[in-house]
């Protein structure tokens, strides 16, 4: 599964935002459903939720661990009933000795199939098939007799093998692989020598014990202690070092990997006990334990159903802090969401340059929507194994992130809405009442004109003039209030300004202050964020002229770190006690506006000791303006 | 009205019926001649082509669309049709819109908010100014556009090194620094500093702090100039149409 999965290249150049044919294994048709996620462990495929692929080829594959398994099953037993009788050991601790090997066998075929791209299965296998090595020393058969002879140590150094490759399912430094290449030089070469140089002493009905002749080659063969010793250690520092879904998932085995070592050293000692039966019982203990050691790493590999309850449980729910979320749900502190936006990946809501970078020590989980890829997951390379638990927390990533999308369009539709509707009722009011007024006041001013000269009608013209006048200065208030007409052409800062002459604020007594910057046709905010900043700035520069008492205003847009920045503060009387902290509806409504569209919006006091309101309202990124900024 | 020779001759673009009616009627009660009135960018389009005037009054259309038609004639006419004024009469209140019409041609532009214009008198006195290839500009665009010291293009009184240096005062060298980055004497660049204060209207000498005179050119530099440069940027608007 893996070989034909890594032949398909996926290098991480595919991972670029702008490519969304990463898909696993083969390209898929038009036909083919696209996969939910594809999980990495240096660019090699280790998982996907891609449709299993019919056909033959895959369940071929995943028949080759279990030939392997049926083949040295098979060779087991035909090897034990064979050495059946040369056994001396008492029943109630033959049978258990002789059972270690299976759950090894069989549970590192599990392994196999169930995680393809690790070699912990394989492993566990290869010491299932070991532990009954020695029992060939049962052969009249000569060179079956060496090699059982040779190999009777073997297992011991599978099993230190196996410990080390927990819990990456390899060998990780270098001082690993110099112990492990050590072991298995070491323990046969000295056996074998010792065969070569104890043969004629060896007393076949004893089962290859030598007890008339020791061999220097056995004093040697004591120095392995030093590497095992080595291994021992390098497995606790490997415990030391792991993540806390690590040491969940092979807890069990590491209990009962040292448990098993204490029982060896123990059986060790217990050799020159004048009576056998505390060896035999130390003999058993170590059986005991590396059973437990061999279920615990298929269970803490495979079963991680709690894990995943637990993923689903985190992930249900309206999220705020998906990246914490999945992690807590994996018990993987270190884990890292990136999420899509346009063109880049965004993690904490920062843009990070081209791909999301992985060190080699983690793996790296794609989440496709609609074929994209729409998500990645950095995460321990642990967790690339666990496969129950991946599916889990990416079926609930994806469905957080659409949630998340779709609250968003939906607020966008919501704003765009109310915006259209503005632009209408704006358009409506200047046809139907702004144009029209200015046609009458023209008229009556003419008409006036034409008057001969009558003091009372005069001045009673002159006044209804001066409240027409008054009239549409109000009306053409709340038309540029109602929407910016102009601001298509003049961006934000083009829009305030027109704002503040129809206001006048000065009337009021009022001096404004403004700072916004202008802004090119080809480098305007999004017209969304525009209007929305539009509007916030006009309802307080109403609430400022109606309630503030103010004699100056400040209102200030500026862009700081791909935030749109608007304040608007002013000298006045604060926010009035009645409603506490200024939570009067137009806040109210400010506040809705702004955080449609993610943005935030906070009251409280000017320096000057006025109102101050101050609204953040995040911008795209990475869009065509900035580049040209 | 208009000293009893030729009537002057106008035509109305605007897309409100009613307001084309009554304000066409007002311009003749004033003794001037609406040669035609337009709804529509193709009634105006027929116009154009077959009725000649003197002055044109657009509206640009805001209400009704967000393209800017009525500018677009505008500044179709006044590339153009140099001989004719254009007389913005409308809502839309900007000062870009009224800078875009004077980088074509500096002179004849009229610009009225029609809210802002309650005696017709007003009107028909700006129609005699733009026919006369003068400027009548609505006093609050008059004041935004103030910055640009009468200029129709920032900075275009300062020369090419002139501008060159006063961008480096922006970043904020020194006269020293600046003379090295140009290759000259620190005195011409003294010289040129001078000369540019004087151009952007700031006069007086440095205050004790030394820093006077360069932090306003900076200042004005950034604030009234740079502000009005992306009317360079703007992308045409098309007219007449297809």
């Amino acid at each position: 599964m893996r070989s034909t999965r890594s032949a398909s290249g996926h290098r991480g150049s595919s991972l670029a935002p702008s490519d969304t044919g990463c898909q696993p294994g083969r390209v898929i048709g038009t036909t083919a459903p696209p996969p939910t996620y594809v999980t990495y462990v240096e660019d090699r495929v280790v998982d996907s939720a891609s449709p299993p692929r019919p056909g033959i080829a895959r369940s071929l594959v995943r028949l080759v661990p279990v030939g392997i398994a049926v083949v040295v099953l098979t060779l087991v037993a035909l090897v034990v009933v064979r050495a059946w009788d040369s056994y001396d050991q008492p029943a109630w601790l033959a049978i258990p000795v002789h059972l270690v090997g299976l759950p090894f066998v069989l549970g590192g075929t599990v392994l196999w199939v169930e995680r393809p791209g690790n070699y912990l299965g394989p492993v566990c296998v290869l010491l299932g098939g070991t532990w009954y090595l020695g029992d060939l020393q049962a052969f009249d058969q000569e060179f079956l007799f060496v090699i059982g002879f040779s190999l009777y140590h073997l297992n011991v150094v599978v099993f230190a093998h196996l410990a080390l490759m927990t819990p990456n399912g390899r060998l990780t430094g270098p001082l690993d692989r110099l112990v492990v290449i050590a072991l298995y030089v070491m323990v046969p070469a000295t056996q074998f020598l010792r065969y070569l140089e104890v043969r004629p002493y060896i007393d076949r009905t004893t089962f290859g014990d030598v007890t008339t002749y020791y061999s220097n080659w056995a004093r040697i063969a004591t120095y392995v202690g030093a590497p095992l010793a080595a291994a021992a250690v390098l497995v606790v520092v490997h415990y030391r070092q792991a993540i806390p879904v690590q040491r969940r998932s092979f807890g069990l085995f590491w209990v009962g990997a040292a448990a098993a070592g204490a029982a060896a050293v123990a059986a060790a000692v217990l050799e020159f006990w004048p009576s056998a039966l505390p060896q035999q019982f130390a003999l058993l203990a170590y059986a005991v334990t590396l059973m437990a050691a061999a279920i615990g790493l298929v269970l803490g590999a495979v079963n991680v159903t709690a894990s995943a309850r637990d993923a689903w449980r985190n992930l249900a729910g309206d999220v705020a802090d998906l990246e914490r979320a999945i992690a807590t749900a994996v018990g993987d502190p270190g884990l890292r969401l990136y999420t899509r936006d346009d063109n880049s990946w965004v993690r904490w809501d920062e843009e990070v340059e081209g791909e999301p970078p992985t060190g080699r020590e983690h793996a790296r989980t794609v989440l496709y929507v609609e074929g994209r890829a729409a998500a990645v997951i950095i995460h321990d390379r642990e967790l690339a194994y666990q496969r129950l638990l991946m599916q889990a927390v990416t079926a609930m990533t994806i469905a957080a992130i659409v949630r998340q999308q779709l609250a968003q369009s939906r607020n966008e539709a919501v704003l765009d809405g109310q915006h259209a509707e503005r632009a209408r009722i704006s358009r409506d009011l200047h046809d139907e009442a702004q144009t029209p007024l200015a046609t009458v006041i023209r008229r009556i001013t003419g008409i006036a004109q034409q008057l001969p000269e009558d003091r009372t009608a005069d001045d009673d013209l002159h006044t209804l003039v001066q409240d027409a006048v008054e009239l549409q200065s109000r009306l053409t208030q709340i038309v540029h209030d109602v929407y910016p007409s102009g601001m298509k052409h003049d961006g934000l800062a083009g829009a305030v300004a027109a704002r503040l002459r129809s206001v006048e604020p000065d009337r009021y007594g009022i001096e404004a202050v403004v700072d916004v910057p202008y802004r090119g046709p080809d480098r305007r905010w999004p017209e969304r964020i525009e209007l929305a900043a539009y509007f916030l700035i006009s309802e307080a520069l109403q609430n400022v002229i109606k309630h503030s008492g103010a004699s100056t205003v400040s209102i200030s847009v500026e862009e700081v770190d791909s935030v749109l920045r608007v304040r608007i503060d002013d000298d006045g009387g604060g926010w009035s006690p009645s409603g506490p902290d200024g939570d009067g509806r137009g806040v109210v409504n400010m506040r809705t506006r702004v955080e449609l569209l993610k943005g935030s919006l906070t009251t409280g006091r000017s320096v000057r000791g006025g109102a101050r309101v101050e609204a953040a309202l995040p911008l795209p990124r990475n869009d065509e303006r900035s580049a040209t900024a | 009205m208009n000293g009893g020779t030729n009537p002057t001759r106008v035509v109305l673009f605007d897309d409100s019926l009613r307001h084309n009616t009554s304000f066409s009627r007002e311009l003749t009660e004033a003794g001037i001649v609406v040669a035609g009135v337009a709804g529509t960018p193709r009634e105006m389009h027929e116009l154009v082509k077959t009725v000649s005037f003197d002055v044109a009054l657009l509206d640009v259309l805001v209400g009704a669309s967000d393209d800017m038609v009525g500018l677009g004639i505008g500044l179709w006419l006044r590339m153009h049709r140099p001989d004719i004024g254009v007389l913005m009469f409308t809502s839309f209140d900007s000062e870009f819109g009224a800078l875009r019409l004077l980088k074509v041609n500096p002179h004849g532009l009229g610009y009225l908010i029609k809210n802002r214009v309650h005696d017709t008198r007003d009107v028909v006195r700006a129609i005699a100014a733009v026919r006369d290839r003068r400027n009548v500009l609505d006093d609050k665009i008059k004041a935004a556009l103030l910055p640009l010291n009468g200029q129709n293009h920032p900075g275009e009184r300062l020369t090419a090194t002139e501008m060159e240096t006063l961008r480096l005062v922006v970043e904020g060298h020194t006269n020293d620094r600046i003379a090295a980055i140009c290759g000259v004497t620190v005195k011409a660049i003294d010289t040129r500093c001078t000369a540019i204060f004087s151009k952007l209207g700031i006069s007086g000498v440095d205050g004790p702090d030394k820093r006077n005179r360069r932090v306003t050119a900076v200042v004005h530099y950034i604030k009234n100039l740079e502000k009005f440069r992306h009317v360079w940027d703007m992308s045409p608007i098309e007219w007449p149409p297809p």
